[in-house]
């Protein structure tokens, strides 16, 4: 008798669960997805950045004197003086120096010559409906943030959906129907949950950072927002009326290396540059931890004031500062990287197969809803179809801005209009995927035409290989359906 | 190179080969009929004990976010493993009779469904945000009152935030009655706000 009650009150958690992880996924499961996927590209958003711009040129190491030549030249080029001048240090992933005032960035040569214009206009996009889903930014950090919180709420809900978790956790079925696509839903899940999750919550706590400060700044310091992030990242110090010559630039990069050589520079920051109250932050990685880096900090005069703490400081500086890393996966070279964009795409099938088994289910009770399940398809292959043609559009006519942000949103509310009026899931997904194939090859050949004379170098032809090898991956269903509904006519009708 | 370079070398390749080892007994543990305590502390001591390796040769921070990484790379390994070592099982052809009887029946999302989503989306949105915020700084506070380190604080209750919101999240798509749901997440806001109120 017991045992039948606590069969009953099992299977009823099972079913209320199951409930509540199929709310938040049809409610939130297209924006969860389209961040999953704009996230795994994000990884390699400094391969891309390259890749945009092949002929730049490329350096392991800049001089401190060519870095503070080419630092001044910026800002002097500028007629409205500049609150901050940033130089970006060349690292592994992008060997390249650029110079940044709060307006504009320049690539400097490592004679300290200025380069060209920093102009990476689909990267930027990309990583900025990463970061904002393209809203002013407050609020879209904060809705990013929140469908952080719901993919953590799917991940809850889906381990309280799965009773059998450590007896299923290696069985993995393969073939056709619904029992594949939940084994792949179900194990893909639970093994990569350390990764979905941390993520989910690093995205939420990044994304959710400002409205939680605000709070915490009612309730605790009168309101002041301002008095909430300076115990961890340092306070900025009182600006000066007055003008001054530029601060010492290559005195405090040259301390660097003599005094911290195993720490690596990654951004020179000169706040108000050429005012009395001007002082430097050198923002410098430590290779051997997970936190992005530490502030070190000088003043005009190129000499050492201290540093913030974050790699040595209170537990909570060193825990904040580990969480951007975490989440973007830039913290341990290209293997990191590589795992962390597979866990992407699995994260971002998870998400698809979810709702795909929704929609099985209902077709296998008769209560099949083709329009919807297009739509779904639609989500799934029309984000990378819309970025891939954002991409094209890019590269091949110099959309920017704006522009790419109307045709991705544009294009995916059309493709799914488009998909749910054809209500065929499967012809929907063949479409996509071809059309998404089409304009890869085509941005690869454009590229490869305009930027001739870069095609062998590393900022080049990694990517341009993947991006091809993508193109052919995603084309091998469309061929195999081809051959297979070729077969199908050919073969005589049996009764 | 000393023997010394060359030990710490070798650990990732050893920390790869625990993980695998820890992989292989989980695995074994799972698919027995009976279960076995020692077989699973095995495993998961394997496990474990491969990210101890990773931060041998590296802070500990950053060793055992290697190791989680390096044993969720090779489980994903292993699950290849397994999909392609089962036969592919083909879908039985339904008759097209069956099929279309099947979808013919569908009728597809109504207004009354629409408005249930975006009711939904509200209330584990906006309003569960709101009552998770107002609890986690409401726990912040009240951390602080007793005198807790602020940067650490911080920390937690910004890692709370979010958990609680999820947590509430799914509690209130849980609840079957929309009465018991705006209970819940109005309950949790205002004892929430009471309370900050009554401390501050």
């Amino acid at each position: 008798m017991k045992r039948n009650i606590n069969i009953k009150s099992s299977s009823n958690r099972v079913a209320r669960s199951l409930h509540a992880h199929l709310v938040i996924a049809l409610a939130l499961g297209g924006l969860i997805y389209i961040l999953a996927v704009t996230g795994t590209l994000s990884v390699f958003n400094r391969e891309l950045q390259r890749w945009e711009q092949p002929s730049v040129s490329e350096m392991h190491s800049i001089s401190a004197v060519s870095a503070e030549v080419a630092a001044k030249a910026v800002f002097e080029s500028e007629a409205v003086p500049s609150k901050h001048l940033y130089i970006n240090f060349p690292q592994t992933d992008l060997p390249r120096t650029v110079i940044t005032t709060d307006t504009n960035a320049y690539f400097a040569n490592a004679d300290g010559s200025v380069g060209e214009k920093e102009h990476f206009p689909w990267t930027q996009f990309l990583l900025d409906l990463h970061y904002y889903l393209h809203l002013p930014q407050v609020l879209g950090l904060t809705i990013v943030g929140a469908l952080g919180a719901f993919l953590l709420a799917m991940s809850i809900s889906g381990f309280m959906a799965h009773p059998r978790i450590f007896r299923d956790a290696f069985t993995f079925r393969r073939g056709e129907g619904l029992l594949p696509i939940a084994d792949l839903h179900n194990r893909l899940s639970v093994w990569t949950a350390p990764f979905h999750i941390s993520n989910a919550l690093t995205g939420a706590l990044l994304g959710l950072a400002t409205v939680f400060a605000f709070s915490i700044a009612t309730f605790n310091f009168n309101g002041d927002f301002e008095k909430v992030f300076p115990p961890v990242f340092g306070e900025e110090p009182a600006e000066l009326e007055g003008r001054s010559p530029i601060a010492q630039i290559a005195a405090p990069i040259n301390y660097m290396s003599t005094e911290f050589p195993s720490q690596e520079p990654t951004f020179f920051i000169l706040h108000d540059p050429a005012t009395a109250g001007q002082h430097v932050s050198i923002v410098a990685k430590h290779t051997d931890r997970l936190i992005f880096g530490d502030y070190y900090n000088f003043n005009a005069q190129g000499e050492y004031q201290g540093n913030v703490g974050i790699s040595d400081g209170t537990l909570g500086q060193q825990i904040i500062g580990s969480v951007y890393n975490i989440h973007f996966g830039n913290w341990g070279g290209l293997p990191v990287k590589v795992a962390y964009s597979i866990f992407g795409i699995v994260l971002s099938i998870i998400i698809a197969s979810g709702l795909r088994i929704y929609f099985a289910r209902r077709r296998q009770k008769g209560n099949a809803v083709p329009k919807l399940e297009s739509a779904w398809e639609a989500v799934v292959w029309g984000t990378p179809f819309a970025l891939s043609l954002c991409l094209l559009l890019a590269v091949g006519v110099g959309l920017q801005g704006l522009g790419l942000v109307a045709l991705f949103w544009l294009g995916m509310c059309g493709t799914i209009i488009l998909s749910s009026i054809l209500a065929d899931a499967q012809k929907v997904r063949i479409g996509l995927r071809s059309f998404t194939s089409a304009c890869l090859v085509l941005t690869i050949l454009i590229h490869l035409m305009s930027h001739s004379e870069a095609i062998f170098t590393q900022a080049m032809y990694p990517v341009s290989m993947l991006l091809v090898i993508f193109s052919i991956v995603l084309l091998i269903p469309v061929l195999r359906n081809a051959k297979l509904s070729k077969l199908n006519r050919s073969k005589p009708l049996s009764t | 190179m000393t023997n010394l370079d060359a030990g710490m070398q070798a650990i990732p390749l050893f920390a790869l080969i625990v993980a695998i080892g820890g992989t292989h007994v989980l695995l074994i543990a799972w698919r027995a009929k009976e279960r076995s305590k020692p077989l699973l502390l095995v495993a998961w001591g394997l496990v474990f004990g491969s990210f101890y390796l990773w931060t041998l040769t590296t802070a500990s921070d950053k060793g055992v976010a290697l190791g989680i990484t390096a044993w969720v790379a090779i489980v994903l390994i292993y699950l290849l493993r397994q999909a392609f070592a089962s036969p592919f099982r083909v879908k039985p052809i339904r008759s097209k009779s069956v099929t279309q009887s099947k979808t013919s029946t569908s009728s597809e999302i109504n207004q009354r469904q629409i408005i249930g989503v975006i009711g939904m989306v509200m209330l584990l949105g906006p309003l569960a945000g709101l009552s998770a915020m107002v609890l986690a700084t409401m726990l912040f506070v009240v951390a602080s009152e007793l005198g807790a380190e602020y940067t650490a604080n911080l920390a937690v209750a910004s890692i709370l935030f979010p958990i609680l919101w999820a947590g509430l999240a799914v509690l209130l798509a849980y609840q079957r009655r929309s009465l018991v749901r705006f209970m819940t997440v109005f309950g949790v806001g205002a004892t929430s706000l009471l309370s900050l109120y009554v401390i501050v």
